[in-house]
């Protein structure tokens, strides 16, 4: 009698068990999935605080200092426009693009890499500067502007 | 030995029920933080963008909607449609509605809209001929 309850117990107890640690193993992995995909999410919104804000300071401001674009060298904060936002001076843009790659990345504030090109509506690359060769998460902010009376679409990629 | 088996089927159903609400504010408190908003930002910017650009290279004051049109198009070259609305007033001791157009899509009320607005003027014999309002939604395709 003893044996027969021992032996249902034992059954009830492995089909409990299978079951639980087939519930935790499925626990455990829907959490480092959603785990790994936050964390992506973050990183991704982290980029993107970046980016939006460089962008802004691209196409509306004249930088820091305004005049910069006769000594690039004294160039603080980035900006590419003139007298008027979106507007953008054709100097500015040309001394913009010829910068060293890291002095680029610390005067944008960007500790991740960046790829910066301005393209005339057709597609046609006109200037282009930077790290093309993109990481897995990338946030690419399209803007518009005028530059020399054309409109133009200027991209800006943060990526890493 | 049944009152053994309901208080079991008890736990279980209270262990069950608790993992499944767990679950489920998890997923939910994860989808909201998961949404994508980085797009719509952008697309806000964009639009903003494209509005301030064609008032300043003088498309807006053109009041044609082909052009405008065109120049959208050309420019929106990536997985947007739009919606732009134009009204053009005359002042008179008080603005009267001389005209307006519609170009693009037909607008859906969609949860992925943004909306960008701007005011121009348009020019005739070096005055001011009308006072345009131009309002333009984008959402993705």
């Amino acid at each position: 009698m003893g044996r027969r309850k021992g032996q249902v117990n034992s059954g009830d107890f492995l089909i409990g068990s299978i079951l639980f640690v087939g519930l935790i193993i499925f626990m455990l992995m829907f959490w480092f999935v959603m785990l790994a995909d936050m964390e992506y999410g973050v990183n991704k919104d982290r980029l993107e605080a970046i980016t939006i804000p460089v962008s802004d300071l691209m196409v509306k401001g004249p930088g820091v200092p305004p005049n910069w674009e006769e000594n690039p060298e004294s160039l603080e904060v980035v900006g590419l426009a003139g007298a008027s936002q979106n507007v953008l001076m054709g100097s500015k843009v040309r001394n913009f693009t010829a910068l060293d790659y890291e002095d680029a990345k610390e005067i944008m504030g960007l500790e991740k890499e960046f790829h910066f090109y301005i393209e005339d509506l057709e597609g046609n690359r006109l200037y282009e500067s930077g790290n093309a060769t993109l990481s897995e998460q990338t946030i690419s902010v399209t803007r518009f502007a005028l530059l020399e009376d054309e409109m133009v679409r200027m991209r800006l990629i943060v990526h890493g | 030995m049944g009152s053994k088996g309901f208080v079991m089927t008890l736990d279980a159903s209270l262990a069950v029920i608790i993992m499944a609400i767990f679950l489920l504010s998890f997923s939910f408190f994860y989808a909201q933080i998961g949404e994508d908003t980085s797009s719509l930002m952008a697309a806000e910017k964009q639009a903003n963008d494209l509005l301030i650009v064609m008032d300043k290279n003088g498309t807006l004051a053109t009041l044609d909607p082909e052009a405008i049109d065109g120049n959208m198009d050309l420019a929106l070259h990536e997985g947007f449609s739009k919606y732009l609305e134009v009204e053009y007033y005359n002042y008179s001791n008080g603005f009267y509605l001389a005209g307006n157009f519609s170009v693009g899509s037909n607008y859906t009320e969609s949860e992925k809209t943004v909306f960008a607005q701007r005011e121009f003027l348009v020019f005739g014999n070096q005055s001011i001929k009308h006072y345009g309002i131009a309002r333009l939604r984008l959402w993705a395709k």
